[in-house]
C-alpha cells in the first residue's frame, strides 16, 4: 500500500469516498465521505442512528458498504460499541492477551492510562460500566495499528477521568476517529466531523 | 462428618439391611447372594493375583476406548463445526453409529479383533458419538462477538481456540466426556462378557455365572463398580479444574 495521500497540504490517513450502507429498507449512510489526517484526534459527533457505529465498521473493514471505498494506510484498530471483554480473563489478562508475548509487561502501561491498575486483578464481573469500558479501551490501544477507530470510548465513564485518559491518549500520538456525544470532550479533539 | 453420616452412612446401612433381610427371606443363594456371602467371593477375589491382573487389563481397556473416543469425538467435533464439507461427511455416519445396538458392534467386531481388543473399540465407539454431539454443540455456542473480536484483532488460530471456542465449549465437553466414560464402562465390560479375553473382569463375570456362583458375579460386579466410580471421580476432579479457569 502507497503512502496517504496528500491533501491541501496533509498528509491524510483515512479517506472514505461515497460510502453507502443500507439495512433493508433503512439507508444509514448516504454518499458519505471523510478524510482524517494522519495527526491527532478527530471526533466524530451526531445524533443515535446516524450511521456513527455503521460508518467505523466499514473503515475497519468488518461491513462491506453497497457503494464507496476507504482507503487505509495500514491496520485500523476498532473499538466496538459493545466491551466484548473476556469473562473468565483479569483485567490485566485481557491487555496481555492482545499484546505480544515478549511485550506482555507493557500491560502495566496501559492500564495506567486508563486509570485501571488497581482493578489489575479483577475479572469483568467484578467492574463497573464505566470500568469496563476504559478495559475495553485499553485493550484497543495495546494493540498495533496505522490508525485507531474508537466507539463510544468514554461511554459510562465520568466526565473529569474521561478528558485525563484523552490527554494521555493524545500523548501516545497516533491518528484516532473517537465517536461520543459530550461536547465537552469534542472540544479537547484537534477536529470534529458531524454527521447530519 | 454427622451431615456425611446422615447423607451417605446412614442410606448405606439402610440398603444394606434390605439386602440382607432380603438374602434370608429368599434363603437361596442362587437367587440372592447375602452380603456375608459377597463379602467372602470378593476376598477370594482380593487375595488371587489373577483377579487383580483381570481387573487391572479390564481398566486399561476402557481407559484406552475411552481415550480414542473422546480425542477422535473432540476432534470430529470440531472439525464438523468448522466444516461444511466434514459435517456433510462425517455427521450422518456418526448419527448412525450412535443408533446401532451395542451388541451388534461387538459381534461384528468379533470376528475381526482379537478378542482382547474388541472391547477397547467397542468402547471406543459408544464414546465416540456423545463426544463428537457435545463437542459440535459446545463449539457452535461460541459467542460471535467474540469470534468477530478474535478476528479483528488477529488472533489466530492457536489463541482462538485458546480464548473463544475451549471456554465456550467447556461445559458441553465435560459433560459429553463424563457421559462417555459411563458408556465407555458399560459397552466394554458387556464386550469382555461376550467376547471372553483371557484377562478381563467380564470374563470373571462370565465364570462365575457359568458355576452359578452368583455371590462372584455380584463380586465381580463390586470390582467393576468400584473401578467405574473411581476413574469417573478423578476425571471429573481434572474437569472441575480445567473448568474453573473459566469461571466468572
Amino acid at each position: 500500500m502507497g503512502p496517504p495521500p496528500v491533501e491541501e497540504g496533509i498528509r491524510k490517513v483515512i479517506r472514505a469516498r461515497d460510502i453507502t450502507v443500507r439495512y433493508g429498507e433503512k439507508l444509514v449512510l448516504d454518499h458519505f465521505n471523510l478524510s482524517v489526517p494522519e495527526t491527532g484526534l478527530t471526533f466524530l459527533s451526531g445524533a443515535s442512528g446516524r450511521g456513527k457505529t455503521t460508518l467505523l465498521r466499514v473503515l475497519a473493514g468488518l461491513s462491506t458498504p453497497e457503494s464507496g471505498e476507504v482507503s487505509l494506510p495500514g491496520r485500523a484498530v476498532l473499538l466496538f460499541q459493545e466491551d466484548r471483554l473476556f469473562p473468565w480473563r483479569t483485567v490485566r489478562q485481557q491487555i496481555e492477551d492482545v499484546l505480544p508475548k515478549a511485550e506482555a509487561g507493557r500491560a502495566a502501561e496501559f492500564l495506567a492510562l486508563t486509570e485501571l491498575t488497581e482493578a489489575a486483578e479483577l475479572r469483568p464481573a467484578q467492574l463497573s460500566g464505566g470500568m469496563a469500558r476504559r478495559l475495553a479501551l485499553a485493550r484497543a490501544l495495546a494493540l498495533s495499528g496505522a490508525v485507531y477507530l474508537l466507539d463510544e470510548p468514554f461511554a459510562g465513564v465520568d466526565l473529569a477521568r474521561a478528558e485525563r485518559i484523552l490527554a494521555r491518549m493524545r500523548s501516545l500520538s497516533r491518528p484516532m476517529l473517537l465517536t461520543g456525544h459530550v461536547p465537552e470532550l469534542a472540544r479537547l479533539c484537534d477536529r470534529v466531523v458531524e454527521m447530519l | 462428618m454427622r451431615e456425611k453420616l446422615q447423607n451417605v452412612g446412614l442410606p448405606l446401612l439402610f440398603w444394606f439391611l434390605v439386602w440382607e433381610l432380603t438374602a434370608r427371606w429368599v434363603g437361596k443363594e442362587l437367587i440372592l447372594p447375602a452380603p456375608e456371602a459377597v463379602a467372602r467371593s470378593l476376598a477370594t477375589l482380593a487375595g488371587t493375583g489373577d483377579s487383580w491382573r483381570a481387573a487391572a487389563a479390564t481398566l486399561l481397556r476402557i481407559l484406552a476406548g475411552f481415550g480414542v473416543g473422546a480425542v477422535l469425538g473432540t476432534a470430529l467435533g470440531a472439525a464438523t463445526a468448522a466444516s461444511r464439507w466434514c459435517d456433510r461427511l462425517f455427521s450422518p455416519a456418526l448419527r448412525a453409529v450412535r443408533t446401532v445396538p451395542v451388541v451388534s458392534f461387538i459381534l461384528l467386531l468379533y470376528f475381526s479383533l482379537p478378542t482382547a481388543r474388541v472391547p477397547v473399540a467397542v468402547a471406543a465407539l459408544m464414546a465416540l458419538p456423545v463426544v463428537w454431539r457435545s463437542a459440535r454443540q459446545g463449539i457452535a455456542a461460541a459467542d460471535p462477538l467474540l469470534l468477530e473480536l478474535a478476528g479483528a484483532y488477529r488472533f489466530g488460530r492457536a489463541k482462538t481456540l485458546r480464548l473463544v471456542y475451549l471456554p465456550a465449549a467447556a461445559p458441553a465437553l465435560t459433560a459429553g466426556w463424563e457421559t462417555a466414560l459411563g458408556l465407555a464402562w458399560k459397552s466394554g465390560v458387556a464386550a469382555e462378557v461376550l467376547c471372553q479375553p483371557r484377562w478381563a473382569a467380564g470374563t470373571g463375570l462370565q465364570s462365575a455365572k457359568a458355576y452359578l456362583d452368583t455371590a462372584g458375579v455380584v463380586a465381580w460386579t463390586v470390582v467393576i463398580v468400584l473401578m467405574s466410580l473411581a476413574v469417573e471421580g478423578v476425571l471429573k476432579w481434572a474437569l472441575h479444574r480445567w473448568r474453573r479457569g473459566y469461571e466468572r
